[in-house]
């Protein structure tokens, strides 16, 4: 993820921290988590693949 | 005997144990997504990628492969909110330095002074959890965590301060970290 797409998603936890989101947005940044999360499992494939 | 032995319910990746060899399976879960794999890769998937271990056998694959089917389709037709306190960890775990930075800086400049406990612990417990550098905390741009919390914030706010010193710690001296 490019840098300026982590200050936007930054900045969404941030505001979402202090309460300031609508349930849907705080809906987009929790997606934005699994979307996250999920890349950095994708490297368990290379990982086994290469052992 | 099939045994799901790890999962993902994000994603619906899952190790599964079919008498003693380890597979990794994910979604469409067809023959070629079947991964062999080990119990070892199956472990540290739980310790650094966030599986959940599991204990859950099969009678066959159709049965396996319903539970997963359902477990993704909770998973993706929940229509609670999750707290920010469950995804900030994830979000930040490899966000680049100077915006952890700046984020810590918006903590110490903006919640703090606010009184904003709730929302200051909720994203300092994220910044401990994540992967960060000694330097984030003792930059002179933002100041330690420890110093910002013990001079801005009144009594009262000994969460706020006794997580900011743990993530010092635990930056600072990580082999010693007791978090």
């Amino acid at each position: 993820m490019s840098v300026s797409a982590y200050t936007r998603v930054t900045d969404l936890v941030f505001e979402a921290a202090r309460g300031a989101l609508s349930d849907g947005e705080v809906k987009v940044a929790g997606g934005y988590a699994d979307v996250l999360k999920s890349l950095r499992r994708s490297s368990i494939k290379l990982e086994i693949v290469n052992a | 005997m099939l045994k799901i032995i790890a999962i993902a319910s994000e994603d619906g990746w899952a190790f599964v144990d079919r008498d003693g060899e380890v597979l990794l399976i994910k979604p469409a879960y067809s023959q070629s997504n079947l991964l062999a794999t080990s119990r070892a890769s199956a472990g540290k998937a739980i310790y650094k990628y966030r599986f959940e271990a599991m204990d859950e056998s099969f009678p066959d694959w159709a049965a396996l492969l319903e539970f997963l089917r359902r477990r993704l389709s909770e998973r993706h037709s929940k229509e609670d909110v999750a707290p920010p306190g469950e995804f900030a960890p994830e979000i930040l775990e490899d966000a680049p330095k100077e915006l952890k930075a700046k984020l810590l800086a918006r903590i110490g400049k903006e919640l703090i002074p606010n009184r904003e406990w709730k929302a200051a612990i909720v994203l300092l417990k994220a910044l401990q959890k994540s992967t960060g550098t000694p330097e984030l905390w003792t930059s002179p741009n933002y100041g330690s965590p420890s110093c910002v919390c013990s001079t801005i914030a009144p009594k009262g706010c000994w969460d706020v301060i006794s997580i900011a010193g743990s993530c010092l710690r635990k930056w600072m001296w990580p082999n010693n970290s007791q978090s």
